[in-house]
């Protein structure tokens, strides 16, 4: 099976600073993918060069066969993308801002209202579609940013942090809709830092550091290469070079100063 | 949008179809594009708007007729110019008060637009060609242009019509659109100077200072602009006897305006006109060639990477400014005990730095000024500069209708201190230990006299012992005692909520009713009573010394306050 998304000795700066040092990536039709890595990493750079947000990389890019730079359009019509929480219009109804959304994406207003109702009642967000989003809390934009990511059905959906803001609840209905969506077949782009997440939804890590790839393999891969119990072990000892306890020692040491002074 | 302005020009603008499949423009995807963009305009609270909106509970969403209605009155002002007695004059300062206000108007209203980088992710992903997304862009800021140049120019328009006929009307038409091109380049190479010299963080702040600036300048203009039609010289000006005005755009745009009315082949004439063509449309290439590249390349720079670095510079500057030395120089000196100083510290910074806050305190800052400058020309001029007295009676109006009204700074402070966008925040000092919310607020009352009333104490005082010498003092002491009584008095009423603690959105009708009571009622009670005791110095003693002493006991006993004192909610 061909890939779906190819990227290839990927490259992008932000004026002197470097983000991305040379991406190499292949994902197939139907995996589950989760990127994951610290802040500032160079996660979200990659998310938005796949979502055509920055052309002004190097290095080449290929969706479903096609050159990201040359069919921009054509493939951002193949691509759901779910961004943070704070990238909505808050002074829209979610009705209105969905709507909008599906003219974008070329839908008949007919089949974007029936796919709206449909989802926010399975949402449980039926009695909000009208109600101006600045009351929203995290959960429900988040909610409506999913929908507006999959309204159009497409075959990539890549997700920033998904989850992050949302109530229990929320995420066992994301975490169960991601694993239905792989299994019809959609490929996902899974962004997060949130571990235990990532570890039971992916079926393939791939972990980056400093706009580097430091591991790329299934769950079973990264335990046999790296010996390691939970990802989020590897996580600590790939990323911060020290691992985790030692920042802990030090922070248990820094409450430990003398308590007199404690209080100035 | 149930705005028919926003119908007729979306309907307007829609009608090329033609044109738009040449430049590979979806037109449905503009239209979506174009619809969303005037529902959130309506409904966002801008640059004049904001500070309104704040005032008002009920929702923004009438926030672009709003905006009209203040560019027409503003229009109507500056019909004031048509006084003037020879046309290339009286259009010269036509166009450049236009300009100006055009230009304010473009940089308090437009800085969501420009800087929007939300478009960037929403828009953006979605299968839009760029030319699709480059058009929408432009045609909604050509919509809301219009909406503040139509209302703002018709009254100018009226008048020519009836003045000139039709024909010197219909000519304002095309030389209102070079100086709208010219206006519009103009700001936007502020805007990039802005953002060459400042960090990208900053931008708002410094959005925030021009907004602040420009509602001085529009009370101001208010207040100044009848007055000076009085003068009887200014009628007989001739801008054209001064080379110096080819410096002046407006300028040109006043002779290609007579040049295509009267046609008159007079060479001044025609080199404005050239000027005035030539100039906005090499403005508008190269804002297109050069300018907007860079201005999207720092914008991505905004919500890209280069962020953090940003941070950093931020912290090591507060660090080093000077003012924040002050404010814990004070802070050591005003209060005692860790918790009211830090209380002192953070209202003091929160009060420089919140956006909000400035925007709706500041201004006030301002008005003083212009409040202060009338009363000097209005009333002082009167008096025999020789012979200064201070028991004439316009003086010592004058001089204490100054002491007065400079609480009403800090009063307003005081009114805005629990409102905050960040209301929740608020967790910090309920899940803190803290036995009594006394310490915060006194902290908080000192800090907000420190800023507010301090400064403008020390310079009216100064001034005052300047021009009249010492036996200006009692009074000085007793107005600047009630003054702090005034305040101290307000601190206690106003202090049942937290600072910051309250979502801006619920700064009520409250405050205005609590502004106006201030004004008529509680400001007289101290204020005539002295007017009356002006002479008798000891007699102003022995009362300064009783309001001083009920001042400092107020302020005192605020750190007893108890948390049974705060209102729910």
């Amino acid at each position: 099976m061909d890939p779906i998304i190819t990227i290839k000795n990927l490259y992008k700066s932000y004026g002197s600073k470097q983000v991305l040092k040379g991406i190499d990536l292949d994902v197939y039709p139907g995996q589950v993918i989760g990127y994951i890595g610290p802040n500032g990493a160079g996660k979200t750079t990659t998310v938005k060069i796949l979502c055509g947000l920055i052309a002004d990389y190097t290095g080449e890019v290929v969706i479903k066969g096609m050159d990201l730079k040359k069919e921009t359009l054509r493939i951002k019509q193949l691509i759901g993308y779910v961004p943070e929480v704070n990238e909505l219009y808050d002074v829209l109804t979610p009705s209105e801002f969905l709507t909008f959304t599906g003219a974008l994406y070329n839908l008949s207003p007919d089949v974007t209202t029936e796919r709206i109702e449909r989802i926010f009642d399975a949402l449980g967000m039926s009695g909000h579609l009208n109600q101006r989003m600045d009351s929203f809390s995290k959960g429900m934009k988040q909610k409506v940013l999913i929908t507006s990511g999959l309204l159009h059905n497409p075959e990539i959906i890549i997700l920033d942090e998904p989850l992050s803001g949302l109530d229990a609840n929320s995420v066992i209905i994301i975490k169960d809709l991601i694993s239905r969506l792989a299994k019809d077949g959609k490929t996902i782009f899974y962004c997060s830092h949130m571990m235990d997440i990532v570890e039971k939804v992916s079926d393939k890590i791939v972990l980056i550091d400093d706009g580097v790839i430091v591991a790329n393999g299934t769950l079973a891969q990264l335990k046999d290469q790296l010996g390691d119990n939970s990802l989020e072990h590897m996580f600590a000892s790939l990323t911060t070079g020290q691992g985790g306890s030692s920042a802990a020692i030090s922070i248990m040491d820094a409450l430990h100063t003398n308590s007199d002074s404690g209080n100035e | 949008m149930n705005n028919f302005f926003n119908k007729a020009l979306l309907w307007l603008f829609l009608q090329p179809k033609g044109l738009y499949k040449k430049l590979n423009v979806n037109t449905s995807h503009l239209r979506a594009i174009l619809i969303i963009k005037l529902v959130i305009d309506d409904r966002t609270a801008t640059g004049i708007n904001r500070v309104r909106a704040q005032t008002r509970s009920e929702d923004p969403s009438t926030a672009t007729m709003f905006t009209m209605l203040i560019s027409l009155v503003m229009g109507v002002v500056l019909l004031g110019v048509f006084m003037l007695s020879d046309d290339v004059t009286r259009m010269t300062f036509y166009f450049a008060s236009l300009g100006f206000m055009l230009a304010m108007f473009m940089i308090t209203d437009f800085s969501h637009i420009l800087l929007d980088t939300k478009d960037n992710y929403i828009i953006l992903p979605k299968p839009v060609s760029a030319s699709t997304f480059l058009i929408g862009r432009l045609l909604h800021i050509v919509i809301h242009l219009l909406k503040i140049l139509i209302p703002m120019a018709l009254p100018g328009f009226i008048a020519l019509w009836i003045s000139r006929g039709f024909l010197g009307a219909l000519v304002f038409v095309p030389v209102l659109v070079l100086l709208t091109v010219l206006t519009f380049a103009i700001v936007n190479v502020l805007y990039l100077l802005i953002l060459k010299l400042f960090s990208v963080r900053k931008i708002n702040a410094i959005i925030a200072s021009v907004q602040i600036g420009f509602a001085i300048i529009l009370y101001g203009s208010f207040q100044i602009l009848p007055r000076m039609l009085d003068m009887t010289e200014i009628e007989n000006i001739h801008l054209g006897d001064y080379a110096l005005m080819w410096l002046f755009p407006a300028y040109w745009l006043a002779c290609a305006w007579k040049f295509i009315y009267s046609l008159n082949l007079e060479p001044t004439l025609i080199y404005g006109t050239v000027l005035s063509v030539v100039v906005p449309l090499l403005s508008a290439w190269l804002m297109i060639k050069y300018l907007a590249p860079s201005f999207t390349e720092k914008l991505s720079m905004m919500s890209g990477g280069g962020i953090e670095q940003e941070v950093n510079k931020t912290v090591v500057n507060s660090k080093r400014s000077s003012s924040g030395g002050m404010l814990r120089i004070f802070s050591k000196l005003m209060t005692s005990g860790e918790v009211e100083r830090q209380s002192f510290l953070f209202v003091g910074r929160m009060v420089s730095r919140n956006r909000d806050f400035k925007l709706k305190v500041y201004p006030m800052v301002g008005y003083m000024i212009v409040l202060f400058a009338l009363l000097v020309v209005n009333k002082w001029g009167e008096v025999d500069l020789y012979n200064l007295d201070i028991e004439s009676s316009n003086l010592k109006t004058s001089f204490l209708f100054t002491i007065y009204l400079s609480s009403m700074i800090c009063v307003s402070a005081l009114l805005q201190l629990p409102y905050c966008e960040q209301f929740k925040a608020v967790w910090i000092f309920y899940s803190a230990p803290l036995e009594r919310p006394g310490d915060i607020f006194s902290g908080a009352l000192k800090a907000c006299i420190y800023r507010f009333l301090l400064p403008f104490t020390l310079l009216i005082s100064g001034v005052s012992l300047v021009i009249f010498g010492i036996e200006i003092l009692p009074n000085l002491v007793l107005g600047f005692g009630s003054v702090f009584l005034i305040i101290v008095l307000y601190a206690w009423i106003l202090f049942v909520r937290l600072p910051f603690s309250i979502p801006l959105k619920k700064a009520s009708e409250e405050k205005t009713t609590y502004q106006n009571f201030f004004i008529i009622i509680v400001l007289p009670i101290f204020a005539i009573p002295q007017y009356f005791l002006f002479e008798y110095s000891l007699a102003v003693w022995i009362i300064s010394g009783v309001i001083l002493s009920g001042a400092l006991f107020g302020l005192k006993y605020m750190r007893r306050i108890r948390w049974s004192y705060l209102k729910e909610g």
